[in-house]
């Protein structure tokens, strides 16, 4: 009998089980493999706590921000050592390791040196993290990397239900060590992820004695927001039936008294129709404990929504939306791709405020096109909809960072006809957060910094419940010190093109120091 | 100092027992409604406040036993008696949070200090009421302004728990971090060059 083992590793959130080793756990039972799961996030995360150490005073490091310190790094490292032998010695076939994005590299360096030298098993690794790579070279990404290093035998990009049997059966094409993407059409027909592989009881609930798991109804985006790089991994936008998801949500509450989701799509409503369906589902089925759900959410054109439709989505569960507002200027969210404007946004809060709706607006400053009079627009947002932070409806912000040039998404085919200039590091790599555009002269670095400050200033004084946004200040600050943007100016830049061979993921050369 | 126009509504409930209780209100010491509370009504206010202000609501004209006159029965499962139930401003309750800290202060007359024990007195003097005004007396309700700005931090910000920090809902209005960055961030860069501010 073929022994797996499935292993997920930090850096994730500890208050649910992880989902896509829940589901790969599932592919290797249905292959007749005796299979185990280890959510090694989890075990790290109380692993700290019994050591007395701060689980989050790691994330500096897995954001590569700063090094380990000494009890950091001695923590890890024992902490390691007793899963790696753990592990090694349960003489598995097949080592999966889910890495779900760039923050889980440095753990997954860290433990991959250790557990390599340990086991005879096939290692593979799957997971966004495998294939995150730089805007040079997408082909050099995380995976490629480790099996040159000959710490993993495989690694896996993009939807690992189709790829894993393949790997499995020896076979190769799109996504097994390659960056190629492929993508499934029906999801109605994979497996839901399971969570008898884990100790349900040994997470980090948000609500003490509520479980709570991650569900996913659709991937890709219905949209194609120019700042967001989503099209990179999911070109199309593929979603379940309204059925097929609540049916889920209606098992997990069955088998394990499941009664709280949060949403992994990009956007839980992308298709009106499946969200549609499933809410009247869960709407009509008889829970003894309320449902309740929260995920990303679009604000669509006032005209378009059915009446009741509020109502028949908090019917359905609905806790709190996480919704993209971006900016208080309709011409900046327009040119972002989002074609709803700020009387649209004043419907919806209303409609959630009359129904009990929590929402979070998803906010960024210093849009590519953004203008001093956009800027003065968007600072206005925090007054006209305070009413819906004073009703208890908006139950927090997020203010994000300034625009990041993401490579794959939309902007980053507008660095040419924007003329968008990036610093460079002592390495002479761009960086993707410190930009400016000729056809925007005047919003430089230091005018966006300004208006990130403005902005986050701006919603203090109207009292918005500002959330987890002093880390990303902290995380500014460092970007300026490391580019010494405070103490002269930038004379340091590459202006980057897009090469001849263009593919569909675009890729840049140096031209060389202006 | 700043005014702001306030648009107060007050849902109010008034119980009938020989006459309909009286309500007078008062912003900062001066009457801006006095009259008997019928049924259920709605009253709808526009104030000019101040930074601070003081709201009271004053229930009188009870009587407990006064020439004889009580304005409840035996056993006072019915009498004359006003219910708030509900005070928004521009059109924002102060939700449960803030009506569980209402408190009525009990004005007793000579008699009713004569008729019940110290200990009864003592015990009903400030009630925790959450709008409830059986005895004479009244409410009372400081507020700032900007109103909004005293509706939120009153209603939802709570001290700091030492929960994960991507998850601690109650780090929420403790801005100090915050502003203390964005300081530092201000005294790297001068922002007053190069800026299109």
């Amino acid at each position: 009998m073929t022994k797996t083992v499935v292993i997920s590793i930090p850096r994730l959130e500890p208050h649910r089980p992880p989902p896509g080793p829940a589901i790969i756990a599932k592919i290797c039972e249905q292959q007749g493999h005796t299979v185990t799961a280890y959510d090694l996030n989890i075990k790290f995360f109380n692993y700290c706590k019994k050591q007395n150490v701060d689980y989050h005073g790691f994330d500096q490091v897995w954001n590569r921000f700063a090094d380990f310190d000494l009890q950091q790094s001695e923590v890890l490292e024992k902490f390691l050592d007793i899963w790696c032998k753990r592990i090694s010695s349960e003489d598995y076939n097949y080592i999966m390791i889910g890495i779900f994005g760039i923050s889980g590299s440095v753990f997954a360096r860290a433990f991959l040196n250790k557990l390599r030298p340990l086991t005879g098993a096939k290692i593979i690794i799957g997971g966004m993290g495998a294939g995150t790579a730089g805007l040079t070279d997408p082909e050099d990404c995380l995976g490629y990397r480790l099996k040159n290093e000959g710490l993993i035998d495989t690694y896996v990009v993009g939807e690992g239900e189709g790829a894993i049997v393949r790997v499995l059966n020896n076979e190769i094409g799109p996504g097994i060590n390659n960056t190629e993407v492929s993508q499934i059409d029906d999801l109605d027909s994979l497996p839901q992820p399971d969570y008898k592989f884990f100790n349900l009881d040994e997470y980090d609930y948000l609500f003490p004695n509520e479980k709570e798991v991650f569900i996913t109804g659709s991937r890709g985006c219905v949209r194609k927001c120019t700042y967001c790089d989503i099209e990179r991994y999911w070109p199309k936008f593929r979603y379940r039936s309204g059925q097929n998801i609540a049916d889920e949500i209606i098992d997990n509450y069955e088998r394990f008294g499941i009664t709280r989701y949060y949403f992994t799509d990009s956007l839980v409503n992308g298709s009106f129709k499946a969200f549609n369906d499933m809410c009247e589902k869960l709407a009509r089925y008889k829970f003894d404990h309320p449902l309740s759900w929260s995920g990303q959410f679009i604000f669509r054109d006032k005209k378009s929504i059915p009446k009741n439709h509020y109502e028949l989505v908090k019917a359905a569960g609905a806790d709190i939306l996480f919704v993209g507002i971006e900016t208080g200027s309709d011409r900046v969210r327009f040119d972002m791709g989002k074609k709803f404007t700020n009387e649209d946004i004043d419907f919806q809060f209303e409609e959630c405020s009359k129904n009990g709706i929590h929402v979070i607006p998803l906010m960024f400053t210093g849009y590519i096109t953004e203008t001093i009079e956009d800027h003065r627009e968007n600072l206005l947002a925090f007054q006209r909809w305070q009413r819906y932070v004073a009703d208890g409806t908006i139950v927090g912000v997020e203010l994000g960072t300034s625009l990041i040039i993401l490579p794959g998404a939309p902007v980053e085919r507008m660095i040419d006809s924007h003329g968008l200039t990036f610093v460079v590091d002592d390495n002479m790599e761009p960086d993707l957060k410190l930009w400016w555009s000729e056809a925007n002269p005047d919003l430089t670095i230091k005018e966006r910094i300004r208006r990130k400050l403005e902005v986050h200033e701006t919603a203090i004084k109207y009292a918005w419940p500002v959330w987890r946004q002093a880390s990303r200040l902290r995380e500014l600050k460092e970007l300026i010190l490391k580019h010494e943007l405070h103490q002269k100016d930038i004379q340091k830049f590459y202006k980057l093109v897009p090469t001849e061979n263009q593919t569909k993921i675009a890729t840049f050369s140096k031209m060389g120091e202006l | 100092m700043s005014s702001e126009q306030v648009n107060l509504t007050i849902s109010l409930t008034g119980y009938y027992y020989n006459h309909w209780p009286n309500l007078k209100i008062l912003h900062n010491n001066v009457t801006v409604f006095d009259q008997p509370i019928v049924n259920n009504q709605l009253l709808t206010l526009d104030l000019m406040c101040d930074n601070t202000n003081r709201l009271e609501f004053i229930h009188y004209g009870k009587c407990f036993g006064e020439n004889d006159v009580w304005d409840s029965n035996a056993d006072a499962s019915e009498q004359c008696f006003i219910n708030i139930n509900d005070i928004l401003f521009n059109n924002v309750s102060i939700g449960e949070t803030l009506k569980s800290k209402l408190l009525f202060n009990t004005k007793w007359t000579d008699l009713q200090r004569q008729q019940n024990t110290q200990e009864f007195i003592d015990t009903y003097s400030e009630i925790q009421c959450y709008g409830m005004m059986n005895f004479n007396g009244s409410i009372t309700i400081e507020f700032d302004t900007p109103i909004y700005n005293w509706l939120i931090f009153n209603k939802y910000k709570v001290p700091m728990t030492d929960t994960a920090y991507f998850s601690n809902y109650s780090a929420r209005w403790h801005y100090e971090e915050d502003l203390k960055v964005i300081k530092e961030i201000k005294e790297l860069i001068d922002f007053d060059k190069n800026c299109s501010n």
